[in-house]
């Protein structure tokens, strides 16, 4: 329901509590809402309750108490709407890049075309034209990365979550994949929530972090680097002075 | 140094003709009777002598007749029970035991029983061959299914697939061995890809002859 004055969030997350049986709660509470078109970082240590989080507002897991509102209704169940990439690829390997891209479609009904259009120009705009054809085992880890990626992003889902996508790459690859994800992302419009555990990462990649510990969200900031973000603003005054912030605070939430 | 692969094959190749020989040495050398052990090279007199003159034939024929049949019950029947235990824990629960149990039975002891159920033709000895081949397969298939990974069934979820399509496009791959992979891949596809009406239009299309005459 539209109340009067207050805009409706994209995503909002009411008082979600999330608990396995006879142990203390992994989400205890959380409250966050995100507007169309904005990217969000969720930051915290190992075991903080993040990527519980993310599950549930993929719809994979469902909240004890509270609830999940994507666009106006209740998440029901995970679907189409919402695109997902996981800590390691997990792509097919029995099937070309290609086809890895295209196993969303593929899933709800026969691909024709468009969609093996579309899957390629993902795969050229993520660099990795040449190698629709070849299959995972023939990809190095970023390339695996990034065909992960496109296969999020090939049924154009309005909300995409990423669960530490980049945490096994080096680091060159990993600036190279988070520039690629901006832009792709920016491009489409995509809202996106990335978990991440690296204050660097968050820093870069979000308009706003949130931090977690302990299940509750504790702290959170709205970055206002200019967009596009470069590679160079790394080293700025501006975006150290961030880390530093919430570096403190991370260190702060852990004693 | 290593033996490259076909040095290898040809060692062994070169071990079998010795032990031929040796076999061959030793029944000449102490004189044995062709009934206690015959040499390899009456061995291969009969041989020939039997299928140049026609008598093995027919005994070949049905020997290979009843080893497909029942390689083919065998395993379709295997490859079924597989799947099915291998999604339902119930069912695995209540029939494993008895599978078990069926396999401690040796089956060439049932074979004079087969007979006296089923009389001397085909058929016991295609059940037979069959029942040799059936838990292998079956037992095969539901660990293969089992070792799916957690992410890779997390992923199909959240692509909103059905049972069936998690089984036929993860599962059943997954559990291949990966030369076989690619193979099975084309198959699943056309299974579940798309609805039946349209993969039965497709095959339509592929036989033309099987459709209609138009005007």
């Amino acid at each position: 329901m539209r109340t009067e004055g207050a805009t409706v969030a994209f995503l909002d997350i009411e008082k979600v509590v999330f608990t396995y049986p006879g142990r203390a709660p992994v989400v205890d509470g959380v409250d966050w809402r995100m507007q169309a078109g904005e990217f969000h970082c969720l930051l915290g240590r190992s075991g903080c309750g993040k990527t519980t989080l993310l599950k549930l507002a993929a719809g994979l897991l469902k909240p004890q108490s509270g609830r999940i509102v994507l666009r106006g209704g209740e998440l029901a169940a995970p679907g189409p709407q919402v695109g997902f990439m996981f800590q390691a690829p997990t792509l097919l390997d029995w099937l070309s890049a290609l086809d890895n891209v295209l196993l969303p479609v593929s899933l709800q009904r026969r691909p024709t075309p468009q969609d093996a259009q579309r899957a390629l120009r993902l795969l050229d705009q993520l660099g990795l034209a040449s190698h629709a054809q070849h299959h995972p085992r023939q990809l190095s880890g970023g390339q695996q990365s990034r065909v992960a990626l496109a296969r999020a992003l090939v049924l154009e889902p309005p909300l995409l979550l990423l669960d530490e996508p980049f945490a096994a790459l080096d680091a060159i690859t990993r600036a190279e994949l988070q520039d690629d994800l901006l832009r792709t992302c920016r491009e489409r419009g995509t809202t996106v929530l990335f978990v991440t555990h690296d204050i660097n990462e968050a820093v870069y990649l979000g308009d706003r972090i949130a931090l977690m510990h302990g299940g509750r969200i504790v702290e959170n900031w709205t970055i206002t680097l200019p967009a596009p973000r470069m590679q160079a603003m790394r080293h700025g005054p501006a975006f150290n002075d961030y880390c530093a912030r919430v570096r403190a605070a991370m260190d702060g939430a852990g004693t | 140094m290593n033996p490259t692969p076909m040095q290898a094959r040809l060692l062994a190749a070169a071990l079998f003709l010795v032990l031929l020989g040796l076999w061959e040495l030793v029944v000449r050398q102490w004189g044995l009777s062709a009934l206690v052990l015959p040499a390899p090279s009456a061995v291969a007199q009969a041989l020939w002598s039997g299928l140049a003159s026609g008598y093995f034939w027919p005994h070949v024929r049905a020997t290979l007749q009843a080893l497909f049949l029942g390689l083919a019950a065998g395993s379709i029947v295997g490859l079924l029970a597989g799947m099915a235990l291998a999604e339902s824990e119930l069912l695995e629960r209540v029939l494993k035991p008895y599978v078990v149990v069926s396999q401690v039975v040796p089956k060439l002891a049932l074979a004079p029983l087969f007979v006296l159920w089923f009389g001397f033709g085909m058929l016991p000895t295609v059940l037979i061959t069959a029942l040799i081949c059936f838990f292998p397969l079956m037992e095969n298939t539901l660990t293969g299914l089992r070792q799916t990974d957690a992410q890779r069934l997390q992923l199909f979820r959240m692509l909103g697939a059905t049972r069936l399509q998690t089984l036929l496009r993860l599962k059943l791959p997954m559990g291949l061995p990966p030369s076989l992979r690619g193979c099975a891949w084309p198959w699943c596809w056309r299974w579940s890809a798309s609805s039946w009406p349209s993969s039965w239009v497709r095959a339509k299309a592929w036989a033309p002859w099987s459709s209609p005459p138009r005007a």
